[in-house]
């Protein structure tokens, strides 16, 4: 091949794949697609203060929404940390510790019966073993429970 | 606002540090693309041992800023090197290198405004465990120790957390500004990495086309805002493999230069646990071809020891003390029988093709795999011969898709599941390694620079 055949094609095809990856790379933009809240840090936020500053918390989300990547879990830790977050999916496994933790329950209100369902049988699992616990209602989408 | 330019100010400094640097003899270029190594990377490190020693991290600023000033205004004199003569005509290449920088420009500023903190593993891991070493006034060693009962990642090493708090003491506090600027720093530091490896094996105009290809795949521009690990380690792998290969060269300069491959080398385990593997990959590349064409010399190996010392003993402190979970021991738990199976090996290559294809469903790689793959294949074809760099970069491209392919295959995790999460981003990590293997198969002369 000649030598400028060589260079001709060669500059032919990055120029081409430059151009379409151009081309992908702004037909991906953001700006057309819609765009995603971070409503996730203000409903958290409003809970850090509600939480002790260091120290572990239990972490129980509604099963019914918190997907299995643990979506809820992880925002709610990146806000309030340094707190750490165990996660937990048991209701019934909440309060079981010789020193119980505090509990955070990741509840959308009002709750519907399946949510009161759950969070009585939390509340109720606390009881049995003489832990108090109280409800909390942050803003209008959020439970908190705490084990004193 | 202005404390969100911290990551850029270590960078500048680091830059001036460097120029300072006389015995390294670097090239102007050369120090603007190891100065994020030197300013992020470093800061990273100082800020470990910082709060290790039980010290507030705010007060790191003082310090941080001293030195990093120190560094930059000692008495080294600034190097009288020649510049090259600048053609001030605008050929094809230096268009479509405008183009593709406006380009990911627009789009990293469209993708920090949507998602201003950063993709699912930022918010999760990278930018959480920033702000949790940043916020938390107890020492290191309990933080660390309480940290082990999270579900985030705990044993994931610190570059980019490390990095990012050091910027919020430089910067005056928290801000989301500082884990974006130091992402898009990251991005653009890979296409001058890039830029600069391609120039020297391939010429100006290559460089051009490199870098500008780099810049508009869409795959970099998904993660180069992301604010994740991904791109920091695709940068250090490249900045290394750099480094190495110029050590196989018989023009390598001084034993500094030595040193400061070392200490990117340290710095790739630092940032990811993927980095240890691909660290030591690159390692047995170039031992393999020093030893085969007897380029290596005892005082540069101790010098490549030495700068890569300071980011291995943070590691290893790190994983020794408080990491609690090594994944070697699970993966290497039945490996070998996962990996004799050939339905998984179909599954793996069968993922690999589709993810690289520009025509099916995985377009986020555009041409630009296809490109280098053609443009690699046919210069290979066509110039068989292997000089000691071009045969380590070989080795090293070949080696890490060769090593992702047995993670994948001999993973105990789901194998479907592994793939889909992560494939992308293991590529994403060795895409700058390709770039280099694939200009430096083809010589200077056969990329064009004519007038547009």
């Amino acid at each position: 091949m000649r030598p400028a055949l060589q260079t001709r094609w060669r500059t032919g095809l990055l120029l081409a794949a430059c151009l379409a990856g151009a081309a992908l790379s702004l037909r991906e933009a953001p700006a057309f697609h819609p765009p995603q809240p971070v409503d996730w840090v203000e409903r958290y936020g409003r809970l850090r203060a509600a939480l002790p500053q260091r120290g572990d918390v239990v972490y129980f989300a509604d099963p019914a929404l918190e997907s299995s990547d643990r979506t809820g879990y992880f925002r709610a830790q990146y806000v309030v940390t340094p707190t750490v977050l165990h996660f937990e999916t048991d209701p019934e496994r909440l309060f079981r510790r010789k020193h119980p933790r505090p509990v955070l329950l990741d509840f959308v209100a009002p709750p519907d019966r399946r949510v009161a369902a759950t969070i009585g049988r939390a509340r109720r699992a606390a009881a049995q073993r003489g832990i108090e616990t109280r409800l909390v209602k942050l803003g209008d989408s959020l439970f908190l429970v705490v084990a004193e | 606002m202005v404390g969100g330019l911290a990551p850029l100010l270590l960078v500048v400094l680091a830059a001036l540090a460097l120029r300072r640097w006389r015995s390294a003899s670097l090239s102007g270029a050369e120090r603007w693309v190891l100065a994020p190594a030197v300013g992020l990377g470093g800061s990273s490190l100082l800020f470990f041992w910082w709060r290790v020693a039980g010290l507030p991290p705010g007060a790191l600023a003082v310090p941080l800023l001293a030195l990093a000033l120190l560094l930059a205004a000692a008495s080294g004199g600034v190097p009288s090197g020649r510049r090259a003569p600048r053609s001030s005509r605008w050929s094809v290449d230096r268009w479509a290198l405008a183009l593709a920088i406006g380009v990911a420009l627009v789009v990293c500023v469209l993708r920090l405004l949507q998602q201003p903190l950063g993709e699912y593993d930022a918010v999760a891991i990278w930018n959480a465990r920033a702000l949790t070493i940043w916020r938390a006034a107890e020492p290191m060693g309990a933080l660390f120790f309480r940290q082990t009962l999270s579900q985030a990642h705990p044993d994931y090493p610190l570059l980019l957390p490390g990095s990012v708090a050091a910027s919020f003491a430089v910067g005056g506090g928290e801000t989301v500004l500082v884990p974006q600027v130091t992402s898009v720093l990251f991005l653009f530091a890979a296409a001058a990495a890039i830029w600069l490896g391609v120039h020297r094996v391939a010429g100006a105009p290559a460089a051009r086309w490199a870098a500008a290809l780099f810049l508009v795949t869409p795959e970099v521009l998904f993660w180069g805002p992301a604010q994740c690990a991904d791109l920091p380690l695709a940068y250090l792998l490249v900045l290394t493999a750099l480094g190495l290969a110029r050590e196989l060269e018989s023009d390598r300069g001084p034993a500094a230069r030595a040193a400061l491959t070392g200490f990117s080398l340290g710095l790739l385990p630092w940032t990811k646990n993927e980095g240890l593997l691909l660290a030591a990959l690159l390692l047995a590349a170039w031992l393999a071809t020093g030893l085969l064409s007897r380029a290596l010399e005892p005082r540069r190996l101790a010098a490549l020891g030495a700068g890569a010392l300071p980011g291995i003993a943070t590691l290893t402190a790190f994983k020794i003390l408080w990491s609690p979970h090594a994944e070697l021991p699970d993966f290497l738990r039945g490996a070998l029988a996962r990996s004799l199976d050939p339905e998984r090996w179909r599954v793996v290559l069968g993922s690999l093709a589709g993810e690289l294809d520009p025509f099916g469903a995985g377009d986020e790689w555009s041409l630009t795999a296809l490109a280098l793959l053609v443009l690699g294949g046919v210069g290979w074809a066509t110039h068989r011969g292997a000089d000691p760099p071009r045969l380590f970069l070989r080795l090293a491209l070949g080696g890490s898709l060769l090593l992702w392919l047995a993670v994948y295959v001999g993973t105990p995790a789901d194998l479907r599941w592994h793939l889909s999460t992560s494939l992308d981003r293991l590529l994403l990590q060795i895409l700058p390694l390709a770039f280099l293997w694939a200009f430096s198969e083809n010589p200077p002369a056969q990329l064009s620079s004519a007038r547009a």
